[in-house]
């Protein structure tokens, strides 16, 4: 009996014993969508792990120098020397994988940071003022939107040249709508708040409302699109780069990998397999992360 | 406070004001209304009429497509109809004091109680953050909140709709405003609230010497806190007088009809008189007595011209040919 009742008391911060029922706290603890949050956050969080320790590892040391070829290696299967194993030019996959880590984030960094900066003042200055703002906002976001992304880049390559800059405008520009949309729906939809009018009526000026009170409610949507944007961003390099419209030659990332694996591709199919695994891994952990997020927020605003 | 060295004799003057919609609907009609310092006005009518309207055209928050067509707006001797949105930042939250209806809507969910009220300093004083946060508490505390400390660090949905009620009155008065519009304060909250907030609106006049322009439906609480009242029936006044007089010695028939319907002890056991129905929701320009449909008393000239405000006793005046003398 004793040792029954001793699973009920609990003690709280102020060391006092409580008696809530083990169900009712359970149910203050957690409700099932912040479990399955929670559980995505952690996929997501593990997956990501993987290419941080690839890229603190790559800061250290270096098994194999990236560029140099090695003839008499070309194409070997993956081996304890070789992890990953070589490509046609006898290069170590594993060493290449690894540097090229930083220059495909931040590729992928730099697109979100255009995207979503440049969809933040169209999205917040549309979903803010309605109106004529609002449909010159959309037209814009419409035009962008019919553009295909793999002809945007080629009329920057064909323009500029090749070159790292080109890509990440071209990208950019593109992922302009898809933040737009967000960040639009998000303030349309609290612009409507009454707490925005009574703003208004203390004089409060449009900015303020907009930075002030607006950008906060719809932080949490954004982290999440930004979250998806880029694992999109990824795959939009690659397949940039796939084409042979991404980063020049001299510069390593996944999609450029991937790219010079096309022509062997039966022959070795690994060099192929270690970039497109690591692109996968990137996209699935940030998509996890983002999905967690969302649910998230969709919790803090039934609450 | 800055003082104008020239006093104007009415705080609030609205002379002649017309808002119309996009599609041409005159939703405000023909709304005149003055407002000496300290005076405790009030506006009643029932939905629809144009109260709502008439107060965010005073504080030119006009939904999109709702304009002003006709009139003038004088706060002060200075007309505010058309004034540039600086200005009118600084005007509203400074001079003119809201509390708006539906205080459980009206405040920041992500912001803390205490920096929402302190925004409003923030904007209109430069005053240091020490001397704001005790005007803040100040403020609080005059609104009869208790534990003001604590409940500055409060997010709004952990408060009672009579404290939000509150903190959106602090809010509205923190700036000492000479005109405190109050648009339905008391609408979301239970009676018992509704009379402290009645008082406490009543005390700000009182203290602060702050104009009170009242929008309600709710001839209780008018009755309780006004001076004067302005019976607006599809966006005319029809009535307008000392509150003594309207609720005493009603004269146009809409007012009679509408205290008429109000239960009392008096009234038990008798039938509660009702108005007819409205057949038709008209806004279109008036050419004839809006009343005229629902009235009792019709007669030819009603449904032939549109009424001035005559005269009935000294300050009170009535939009029917019943007192065209």
């Amino acid at each position: 009996m004793m040792k029954f009742k001793r699973k009920f008391k609990h003690k709280d911060k102020n060391n006092q014993i409580s008696f809530i029922p083990d169900a009712q706290r359970a149910y203050y603890r957690t409700s099932s969508i912040n479990k399955v949050a929670k559980l995505q956050f952690r996929i997501g969080f593990m997956l990501l792990l993987i290419p941080l320790i690839l890229f603190l590892i790559n800061l250290l040391y270096r098994p194999y120098d990236t560029t140099s070829m090695n003839m008499s290696e070309r194409f070997t299967a993956p081996n304890f020397s070789h992890w990953f194993g070589t490509d046609n030019y006898g290069r170590d996959i594993f060493t290449r994988v690894m540097s090229g880590l930083p220059l495909t984030i931040f590729i992928s960094i730099g697109i979100n940071l255009i995207g979503c900066l440049s969809g933040l003042l169209i999205g917040a200055l549309s979903g803010y003022y309605g109106g004529v703002v609002d449909y010159w906002g959309n037209r814009i976001g419409d035009a962008l939107l019919s553009i295909p992304a793999i002809l945007m880049g080629m009329l920057f390559v064909a323009t500029f040249g090749e070159g790292i800059w080109q890509v990440i405008v071209a990208l950019g520009i593109m992922f302009i709508p898809s933040y737009m949309r967000v960040i639009r729906s998000g303030f349309l939809e609290y612009s409507q708040r009454n707490f925005v009018k009574r703003l208004q009526l203390i004089g409060a000026s449009s900015g303020r409302i907009i930075w002030r009170h607006l950008f906060p409610q719809i932080r949490t949507r954004l982290m999440s699109a930004i979250a998806l944007g880029f694992a999109n961003a990824i795959l939009a390099e690659s397949s940039l780069s796939f084409l042979g419209l991404g980063v020049p030659m001299s510069q390593i990332t996944w999609g450029r990998m991937l790219k010079d694996a096309q022509g062997f591709l039966f022959q070795a199919p690994w060099s192929a397999i270690a970039p497109g695994l690591m692109i996968v891994i990137l996209v699935l952990g940030s998509f996890f992360i983002s999905n967690g997020l969302k649910q998230f927020s969709q919790q803090r605003n039934m609450t | 406070m800055q003082q104008d060295l020239t006093k104007a004799e009415y705080i609030l003057k609205v002379e002649h004001l017309k808002v119309v919609s996009a599609q041409g609907a005159e939703l405000v009609r023909d709304v005149s209304l003055k407002i000496k310092p300290g005076e405790i006005v009030g506006l009643v009518g029932e939905s629809g009429s144009g109260k709502s309207i008439s107060t965010m055209a005073i504080a030119g928050i006009l939904p999109e497509g709702i304009s002003i067509a006709q009139g003038k707006i004088f706060f002060n001797d200075r007309d505010i109809t058309r004034i540039s949105a600086q200005e009118r930042c600084k005007i509203n939250g400074n001079k003119i004091g809201i509390i708006y209806q539906d205080a459980s809507q009206s405040l920041n969910p992500l912001i803390r109680i205490g920096r929402q009220i302190d925004e409003v300093l923030k904007i209109h004083t430069d005053l240091s953050p020490q001397e704001r946060r005790d005007r803040v508490y100040g403020t609080m505390r005059a609104v009869n909140l208790s534990n003001v400390e604590k409940l500055a660090q409060r997010y709004p949905h952990e408060l009672s709709g009579g404290q939000r009620q509150r903190v959106l009155i602090a809010m509205a008065i923190i700036n000492n405003p000479e005109l405190l519009i109050a648009d339905e304060p008391t609408t979301a909250l239970d009676v018992s609230v509704k009379s402290q907030i009645i008082e406490l609106i009543k005390l700000i006049n009182f203290s602060r010497k702050a104009s009170v322009l009242y929008i309600s439906h709710d001839f209780s609480t008018v009755k309780k806190l006004c001076d004067r009242v302005y019976v607006l029936y599809q966006g005319i006044p029809v009535e307008v007088g000392a509150t003594e007089q309207i609720i005493k010695r009603p004269q146009h028939m809409y007012t009679k009809l509408l205290l008429e319907s109000i239960p009392s002890p008096e009234k038990r056991g008798q039938k509660l008189l009702t108005m007819k129905a409205r057949t038709r929701d008209y806004r279109g320009p008036a050419v004839n007595c809006l009343f005229a449909e629902r009235c009792p008393k019709v007669f030819e000239r009603c449904r032939q011209e549109l009424p001035d405000m005559f005269k009935i006793d000294k300050g009170h005046q009535a939009a029917c040919f019943l007192f065209d003398k």
